[in-house]
């Protein structure tokens, strides 16, 4: 039991028309390139943006249903949101952030401690760093028990150093977390050290092909460079997802 | 010098300023968050005092809050008195007039929030309402302020509407702008002067106020 979509609608240049499941304690990444319709997804799986033709359900919920006439606000749905940037509210210090929607205090201060932001959580958003804020805006969606999080490019802004260190992060948090994660992002590195299920969109359709033309081809060219997949990586990383690839349950 | 004349300007602008900022706030936030059927319609109603002689304005003002205007016949069915040549009869043509200069100040502070931050408070759980106090507000608490501070001195320079509503009773609807004007017409410059550099400082300060809330657009050197 966990989340089932079923997604039709009309973008300026394309159909996006996919369908998938995530189950609890899973990781989801819907990954693609620019203008894939990746964002509109996870913002209609939000309640953000009405899509044509929908059929979404979380557990026993029908957040939307074209055929019942059911659409679920996002404010009922229950669900931790975490943006590319600028989510914060900047009238608030990093714990009234957090605390915003909590449902309870000690919960507020696990996550301040679990994502090692206690010590700045007296300061306003805009004088903290950006991987700083994103830890914040991660433990805010954490903070009211989503029943689905739901992650739109959130390492995207920040530099590789804090990217990594936040993709560990969440990876562990995965396993504690028993929810559906939906995790939207362009990059496939991080798409294959975090999912445990890959939903790969181009033009707004599933495409595993490409996926897979895109690894082969990146793993030759790093070859040809010396090094491996992307710029900047190590090793370590490459066998990382050397063993990604091999082991990776599904492409959708 | 008409000290009455005075206070009743200052009282007047106080108590339009409060109604008007407890109107404009939630108007301005649907302009600017919500879909509005008509937008355009509405904008245009909201800004025609900007464009209209206040001696129009005032006449039709006058038509409707009299004995066989709606609003006026109406006022007197519930309250029993008339609404024309009152103080409460003022307070509201004033709103009327200043309407488009609490909504603008506004609408700009709330159209400068990030989108994605009432979004963020939606998924939070949010409602509408509690998004306008808990997030709007505290972050467009400037514009709100530039807001106030231009429909205060905008009422305080109220004259020919005032005047169409009100007439010039003494101690109810006699504000400093029609006491200039009749001490001018009675030659009394000395009254004239007084009131009207008492107005002068009060008014510049208010106004630097307002430069100092709102942002600054500086384009060159």
């Amino acid at each position: 039991m966990g989340l089932d979509v079923r997604i039709k609608k009309r973008l300026k240049d394309f159909e996006l028309n996919v369908t998938f499941s995530c189950e609890e304690g899973r990781l989801l990444a819907i990954v693609g390139p620019s203008g894939a319709g990746k964002t509109t997804i996870i913002r209609i799986l939000a309640g953000l943006q009405k899509p044509d033709q929908v059929l979404i359900t979380c557990k026993e919920e029908i957040w939307a249903s074209t055929k019942d006439k059911i659409h679920v606000p996002a404010r009922k749905r229950g669900i931790g949101y975490v943006f590319q940037e600028f989510t914060l509210f900047p009238h608030l210090s990093v714990y009234k952030n957090v605390a915003f929607a909590a449902k309870d205090g000690e919960r507020v201060d696990d996550l301040l401690r679990l994502f090692d932001i206690r010590h700045i959580k007296d300061s306003k958003p805009d004088k903290i760093s950006g991987g700083e804020r994103q830890r914040c805006a991660i433990c805010q969606a954490l903070a009211r028990s989503p029943k689905v999080l739901l992650l739109d490019e959130p390492f995207s802004a920040l530099d590789a150093l804090t990217r990594r260190k936040l993709r560990e992060m969440v990876k562990a948090l995965k396993n504690e977390l028993h929810i559906p994660i939906i995790h939207v992002t362009h990059d496939i590195r991080e798409a294959l050290f975090l999912a445990d299920d890959i939903l790969p969109v181009v033009h707004g359709r599933v495409e595993g092909k490409w996926m897979l033309q895109f690894m082969l081809m990146s793993r030759e060219v790093g070859r040809c460079l010396g090094r491996g997949i992307g710029a900047g990586n190590n090793n370590e990383e490459e066998e990382e997802i050397e063993l990604s690839i091999a082991t990776k349950e599904s492409i959708l | 010098m008409d000290l009455v004349a005075l206070y009743l300007s200052i009282k007047l602008a106080v108590v339009s300023t409060i109604v008007l900022i407890i109107i404009a706030a939630p108007l301005s936030y649907s302009l600017v968050f919500h879909r509005i059927p008509g937008r355009s319609f509405v904008e245009a109603l909201i800004n025609l005092p900007i464009v209209l002689p206040p001696t129009v304005l005032g006449f039709y003002l006058l038509v409707v809050m009299g004995p066989k205007g709606g609003i006026g016949s109406a006022w007197e069915g519930v309250f029993g008195s008339p609404l024309l040549f009152t103080f409460t009869g003022i307070v509201i043509a004033s709103i009327i007039y200043s309407l488009p200069f609490a909504v603008a100040p506004m609408k700009a502070a709330f159209a400068r929030i990030e989108p994605r931050l009432v979004e963020n408070a939606q998924v939070l759980g949010l409602s509408p309402v509690a998004i306008f106090f808990r997030v709007i507000l505290p972050n467009s608490l400037a514009g709100l302020a530039a807001s106030a501070i231009l429909v205060f001195l905008h009422t305080i320079g109220e004259f020919g509407v005032i005047l169409m509503v009100g007439g010039s009773i003494p101690g109810k609807t006699k504000v400093a702008s029609i006491a200039i004007y009749e001490a001018v017409e009675a030659l009394r410059y000395q009254d004239a002067w007084l009131m009207s550099i008492t107005l002068v400082p009060v008014c510049f300060v208010f106004l630097l106020m307002v430069n100092r809330l709102t942002p600054e657009v500086r384009h060159g050197a």
